[in-house]
């Protein structure tokens, strides 16, 4: 009941829709239309999940560096703000596309779907066999979006601490690789690499696990097999009718 | 705060719905919060009062979250818990398969007409 400008008590009449649809439809929706778009270009792409300063950015100019005679990768770079990080992959040669979400804590497929226009346009004619997908740094929320990626890779670096696959299970449930970061610096950290990485596959016993500094080097060539292997088996995978 | 970008898009699924059946306001809306969607139910009602505040179609409007438990099954032997133990109080596994949902799902809305 609710009162009319004259205060006389009118009966509403109220209508109960049953909607059952999910509020992440949207994104899925455009995630799959993305997939498809980079099937159809032979692009192998990757969500690089991690919090903040966990060495991405330092991660990606290595393997730039490292493959640029083998591969052609391309990079999307998220933050909220500046386009530092765009600027440091540029610097190695790549194209790149900086995407600032002003305030948003994570990447969604439609941002991505524009990043990818825009770095087409960059790349030129030159097809790309990688399409690195930098994440806003964040443990969190950056799980609950599929962005289209054929390949989830979340990092942790030796000074954020082993217990990060246990206190936020979702990144590491929906990715494929994780790695352990700046492994450099392990003499100076309390940090048990086999721990951290037993932790994880708790969460996800498919899960591989590799362990490498990007500064110095060291176990860099594990991820460089697995991303070669990766971009072979869609390459055949697309052969296949 | 992911949750403010779905409640958006929430938002915008409703004004679709307010229009599409010509109503003047909506007056409840329920959603089911999958225990594993990683969506915080309070900060999902934050947001909803943030971004329906000044919006007279949704003066007055209650958002309900419900959130089904979610369940642990461990790998090993099946053995069923509410909440992610250390170790399997049956067999000892320590791997778990998650049940409960991922999704976050608009079930129903009540509109009005005057």
């Amino acid at each position: 009941m609710m009162e009319d400008a004259n205060h006389r008590r009118t009966r509403k009449s109220v209508t109960v829709l049953t909607v059952e649809a999910s509020l992440f439809s949207a994104n899925d929706s455009q995630a799959a239309a993305n997939r498809a778009r980079f099937d159809a270009c032979g692009i192998l792409a990757i969500n690089l999940i991690s919090s903040p300063g966990s060495g991405k950015t330092a991660l990606l100019e290595a393997t730039i560096k490292a493959l640029a005679d083998i591969l052609r990768i391309g990079v999307i770079e998220g933050d909220i703000e500046t386009a530092r990080d765009a600027e440091r992959i540029r610097a190695q040669g790549a194209p790149v596309v900086q995407l600032t979400t002003g305030g948003a804590c994570h990447l969604d497929a439609v941002m991505v779907a524009r990043g990818f226009e825009q770095l087409s346009a960059e790349a030129g004619d030159q097809p790309l066999d990688i399409l690195f997908i930098e994440n806003v740094g964040n443990l969190v929320c950056p799980a609950s979006f599929d962005l289209g990626e054929h390949r989830r890779v979340v990092l942790v670096s030796v000074p954020e601490g082993p217990d990060k696959p246990a206190k936020y299970p979702a990144a590491f449930v929906g990715s494929q690789l994780f790695i352990i970061s700046k492994t450099d610096l392990l003499p100076y950290f309390d940090f048990a690499p086999h721990e951290a990485a037993a932790s994880a596959k708790c969460h996800n016993p498919a899960m591989e696990v590799f362990e490498l500094s990007a500064k110095t080097g060291d176990g860099m060539a594990m991820w460089l097999t697995w991303l070669r292997r990766e971009v072979a088996a869609r390459r055949a995978e697309r052969e296949i009718p | 705060m992911h949750e403010l970008s779905l409640v958006a898009a929430l938002i915008e699924q409703l004004d679709a719905l307010i229009n599409q059946h010509g109503a003047a306001r909506l007056s409840r809306v329920r959603l089911t919060v999958g225990p594993f969607s990683g969506v915080c139910a309070e900060s999902l009602q934050f947001a909803y009062r943030a971004l329906a505040a000044d919006n007279p179609r949704y003066a007055d409007s209650c958002l309900e979250t419900e959130t089904p438990p979610g369940r642990f099954l461990c790998a090993a032997c099946g053995h069923e818990s509410e909440h992610r133990p250390e170790t399997c109080p049956r067999c000892g596994g320590t791997i778990f398969d998650r049940h409960g949902g991922r999704d976050l799902i608009l079930q129903q809305v009540e509109l009005e007409e005057e």
